[in-house]
């Protein structure tokens, strides 16, 4: 067996590994790597790892795993042409090449591909991996690496010069792996600055992030263009912030109550909601400030221009809260749906995008005034304006049971596939309501003594192939604000009244450090929309207040994520997202860009500094070709530079002089430098013409030369 | 490793000229290339896409073969090498040198340094590379090696480089080193033939002369270095003013005087004679009893005599000897 019990071995055989592992786990955080593929490699790494290794990989054995790597590599090509899945295919096969070159890394060459597999892997983080985790991977990352390069460059001079000197090397190595660790950190430190200059200085020519986000496996549910009845609820629990937003008016608490709409839904059947093909889908163009209304029968626009460029919100007759508005900023991240997020009831909308990318997306609109976007993968950036004053119930009672237009027939069609039992239900409970509101306030009032909870238990006529909503009204009388919501459409559109289910996120979370309200994965949340005529769409919640919101309980720490969230957003701002725009902003701040200044003439000077610059290079490119080579001692280097700087200082040597007698010429002239000149010459010429020069002699002259030049600076010029 | 005499090196290639200014040359090594491959590879993949983070890695990678250089070259210019004879030095016949690795920074370590030949430089002469992994601050490590020199006569060591490819490996770097003093190659030695060195008359040209009646006072000579000064001859240095001693009668029963047919240096014939000769010599100086001596072209270059110094004088006349083209 190969002898890998010297330390040094054994070290540069954990550091290889380590960095490999590092660079796979920027990839695996991103989800970049099946769970299985991520299991299976890591298993047989540590078998590689751990099992002794032979001395030489026997011929059979090389024969198998290179036809086992190049089986793979038809499997990854075919995979990436089959299904598309182009990263995901070669990022397996990388994992492949690292499992067989643990299992085979006998020599320092090996070692060497195994730093390269780790690069690539690193590389392939940097694509997809978003998180804020990737940059300090990526420092413990350089640090590794440096070392792991360290050590296999001694190993590999061992190999190169034999048994001995691989024995010293094994020897004096691991005696000074202090100074190599520290060695690896000074060359990370370097490699660090150098990417933080090239980062922020490289100009940005390319089209941005084309593969940021849009990687994640997971869909989230809720918010597609059919929804399975339970499936909204997982998602209550996580505290991934998904959409940051900042009010352009008025002013807000450190909690608000918006509701913000995403997908609504107008036809149930057997668990599952989707839309009613006799919904049309509408968003306009044309309106005030680049605003696109959302839809609106009304006959008139609801939103007015206004000099301040946000546009202001036509007042409804009998609704004295409608011209409150919320206009906001949105940031949503990519969670893998099309669906925009605004607050209810939405009025207008539009693009705000940061960069090329963004401004591919396209807005277009989707039924039951849903509003959904055609974009790159990756963040998005809107502004939205929302009527978010909510009618009095006097008010909702004036109206009385307003008549439904055509385009809303669909909101009042019965709920088929359910039990005479709902229906009887809700005639009941409306069979004194005389108004809209009232049908609405009786079901509501009906659902408020049902349970909330996440865990939805199952009733028997579930189990024996009922539908859900059934044992949630009938026998559970359990559930989340899924199940309360549809409950409250299907029991309101079994009597006609126009009701449509909304998922959503209700409310938002101020983040003090970012300056922002964060809205979470946990504040999911359902809802119902009722049609009130001139009153539009009215909200109502039929879910418990206690089961309307996450809380601020769903991190562990509040306020600790918070801070880490404002880190991550502005990391995803200044970092990820980072582009030509921002690159010109931050040179401006530097006072590195003056904007004003940037006339024709300013243009054309950097154009004039480039040639000169070339020009330059050229020169100096030839003159160094021209360039002897020298050979001169050190000795004879300090020298020349201290008969330089007294040549300078009018003091010349002569044809026949030497060092010693120049030197007694100078100190008698310049007796205040006397001692440090005669000194340098006593000492040059033992280096120069003694019999051996010793590292010491050498040392002593460069300390009198620095003696000598220092007193020489004082001198002044003849 | 041992040297290996008569090895040709080849010319550089382009890029490693192109790569050579003031004493200092670079070349890449294979893991370089690769490394500066991927780096492009990086750079071109982050400039398209405009990933930012593959231009931090751009810019790491860059920095990264920046620090390797600044690295590689403070080990190079920090370290001075002087190489010696460590004793006796044949034509052809490795010998053996040593190597003073100095690391004159007062401070800094020193890692991973060699001195090799320049192989730019066609040259039958070799010295075997050596290689220190750690010179301590201000401090010399002493690194035995050969050296094979094809050609006897006064020549310096071959043209020899400090070598590195710390940090990583993936580059050398290399500076010229100053050539030292020129050392001075004997003859190379063979193994003679018994009946050569047994025969006390055996010379190379004319007859011999002999001295016999050994131990008597034979003659006055000049001193020269290495005589016993026992035998200085006080009365005669009184009167004369100059060193000189006793010649006695030889103390062994025979005496060889070489004569060696004047020739040109580098002549093939001539080199052989002169091999001869030096081989002849110091099997038999190596008898008890054998004074040996030089003539060439006719005159007594050095006269008959035993011991260390007669042989050190006789290999050098023969280092030296023969007329030069």
């Amino acid at each position: 067996m190969i002898d890998t019990n010297t330390p040094l071995l054994r070290l540069r055989d954990r550091m290889s590994l380590l960095q490999v592992v590092i660079a796979a786990a920027t990839v695996a955080i991103a989800g970049g790597i099946a769970p299985t593929s991520l299991a299976l490699a890591a298993a047989l790494s540590a078998w590689a790892f751990i099992r002794p290794l032979p001395p030489q990989t026997s011929k059979s054995t090389e024969r198998a795993w290179t036809l086992l790597v190049a089986a793979a590599l038809i499997a990854t090509m075919a995979r990436a042409v089959l299904t598309a899945e182009i990263l995901d295919a070669g990022l397996d096969f990388l994992l492949l090449l690292v499992v067989q070159r643990l299992f085979n890394r006998q020599r320092a060459r090996e070692h060497m591909q195994l730093l390269l597999l780790g690069s690539l892997l690193l590389v392939a983080g940097a694509v997809i991996n978003v998180g804020i985790n990737y940059p300090l991977l990526f420092a413990v990352y350089l640090v590794i690496a440096a070392m792991t390069l360290l050590l296999n460059h001694l190993v590999a001079e061992g190999e190169r010069l034999g048994p001995r000197t691989a024995a010293t090397l094994a020897r004096e190595g691991i005696r000074a792996r202090g100074l190599l660790w520290r060695a690896a950190g000074q060359v990370a430190a370097i490699a660090a600055v150098g990417a933080m200059i090239t980062f922020v200085a490289f100009p940005r020519w390319g089209v941005g992030a084309f593969l940021r986000g849009g990687m994640s496996r997971d869909s989230k549910s809720g918010f597609s263009s059919t929804v399975e009845l339970g499936d909204f609820g997982r998602i209550k629990t996580d505290a991934t912030v998904i959409m940051r937003i900042q009010p352009q008016s008025g002013s807000w608490g450190p909690r608000t109550d918006w509701r913000l709409r995403g997908s609504s839904f107008d036809a149930y059947e057997r668990g599952k909601w989707f839309h009613d093909r006799d919904v049309e889908a509408t968003l306009g163009f044309g309106g005030p400030s680049g605003f696109r209304p959302i839809g609106d029968l009304r006959g008139s626009s609801q939103l007015v221009p206004n000099r301040r460029a946000l546009p202001q919100i036509v007042a409804v007759p009998g609704f004295a809260a409608s011209t409150a508005a919320l206009h906001a900023l949105v940031t949503l991240e990519d969670i893998g749906v099309d669906v925009v997020f605004v607050a209810s009831e939405p009025l207008g909308v539009r693009l705000a995008p940061r960069g090329p990318i963004e401004q591919r997306a396209q807005m277009r609109g989707g039924r039951s005034d849903e509003i959904r976007i055609d974009k790159p993968p990756g963040p998005v950036r809107y502004q939205f304006v929302s009527r978010i004053g909510t009618p009095t119930e006097d008010e909702l009672d004036a109206v009385g049971d307003p008549a439904v237009p055509d385009a809303f027939v669909a909101y009042t069609r019965e709920i088929g596939g359910l039990s005479e039992e709902v229906t009887t239900l809700a005639q009941s409970l409306t069979q004194d309501a005389t108004t809209r509101h009232a049908k609405v306030s009786a079901v509501m009032d009906h659902l408020s003594g049902f349970a909330y909870t996440l865990d939805q238990p199952q009733s028997q006529r579930v189990a024996d192939g009922g539908d859900p909503l059934e044992g949630f009204l009938f026998d559970t009388q359990a559930g989340h604000c899924e199940y309360f919501a549809s409950a409250a459409v299907v029991l309101l559109r079994q009597i006609g009244v126009p009701t449509r289910l909304v998922n959503g996120y209700y409310g938002a979370h101020y983040n003090s450090v970012g300056e922002y309200y964060a809205v979470r994965q946990a504040d999911a949340h359902s809802w119902i929309e009722v049609y009130f005529g001139q009153l539009g769409w009215v909200t109502f919640d039929p879910t418990p207040p206690g089961g309307r919101t996450s809380g601020d309980d769903a991190p562990l720490w509040p306020a600790f994520s918070e801070w880490m969230d404002a880190v991550r957003n502005a990391y995803l701002d200044w970092i990820i997202d980072y582009d030509l725009g921002k690159q010109l902003t931050l040179f401006e701040n530097l006072g590195l860009r003056d904007r004003e200044a940037e006339t024709a003439v300013s243009r054309w000077r950097w154009a004039l500094v480039g040639i000169g610059g070339v020009v330059v290079g050229a020169w100096i490119f030839g003159r160094a070709r021209r360039w002897r080579r020298v050979r001169s001692r050190p000795e004879l280097a300090l020298w020349k530079l201290i008969a330089t700087s007294l040549a300078k200082r009018g003091y010349v040597v002569g044809d026949s002089e030497s060092p010693r007698q120049f030197g007694r010429r100078v100190a008698a002239s310049e007796p205040t430098i006397a001692d440090a000149v005669v000194g340098f010459m006593t000492t040059y010429d033992a280096c120069r013409f003694a019999p051996a020069t010793t590292a010491e002699d050498l040392i002593a002259l460069r300390e009198a030369a620095r003696t000598v030049a220092a007193a020489i600076a004082t001198v002044r010029r003849r | 490793m041992a040297a290996k005499a008569g090895r040709k090196r080849g010319k550089p290639s382009l890029l490693r000229r192109a790569l050579t200014a003031r004493g200092r040359s670079l070349e890449i090594t294979r893991a370089g290339w690769l490394f500066i491959l991927l780096t492009l590879a990086v750079g071109f993949a982050a400039i398209n896409s405009g990933a930012n983070l593959l231009h931090a890695i751009f810019g790491a990678q860059m920095a990264l073969i920046v620090g390797s250089g600044i690295l590689s070259e403070s080990m190079v210019r920090r370290t001075v090498a002087r190489r010696a004879a460590a004793g006796e030095i044949f034509a052809g016949q490795a010998a053996a040198v040593y190597v003073d690795l100095s690391n004159i920074d007062a401070r800094g370590e020193v890692f991973s340094v060699s001195v090799e030949d320049d192989d730019r430089l066609a040259t039958d002469d070799a010295c075997a590379p050596v290689f220190a992994v750690r010179i301590g601050a201000g401090k010399t490590v002493r690194v035995p090696t050969t050296v094979v020199l094809a050609q006897r006569g006064r020549h310096p060591m071959p043209a020899a480089v400090v070598a590195t490819r710390f940090p990583f490996g993936l580059f050398v770097k290399r500076r010229e080193l100053a050539r030292g003093e020129p050392l001075l190659v004997y003859p190379r030695i063979v193994p003679m033939p018994s009946a050569h060195a047994d025969d006390p008359r055996t010379e190379i040209g004319d007859a011999p002369s002999r001295r016999s009646r050994a131990g008597e006072f034979f003659a006055l000579r000049e001193y020269r270095d290495g005589d016993d000064l026992r035998r200085m001859h006080w009365p005669a240095v009184a009167r004369l003013g100059r060193p000189v001693v006793r010649e006695l009668e030889a103390d062994g029963d025979r005496q060889l005087v070489l004569d060696l047919a004047p020739g040109r240096t580098g002549e093939t014939e001539f080199e052989a004679r002169v091999q001869e000769c030096a081989s002849l010599a110091v099997a038999s100086l190596s008898r008890e009893g054998v004074a040996v001596g030089l003539r060439y072209g006719g005159e007594m270059l050095i006269a008959p005599g035993s011991g260390d110094e007669q042989r050190r004088r006789v290999l050098e006349a023969l280092a030296l000897v023969g007329d030069v083209a």
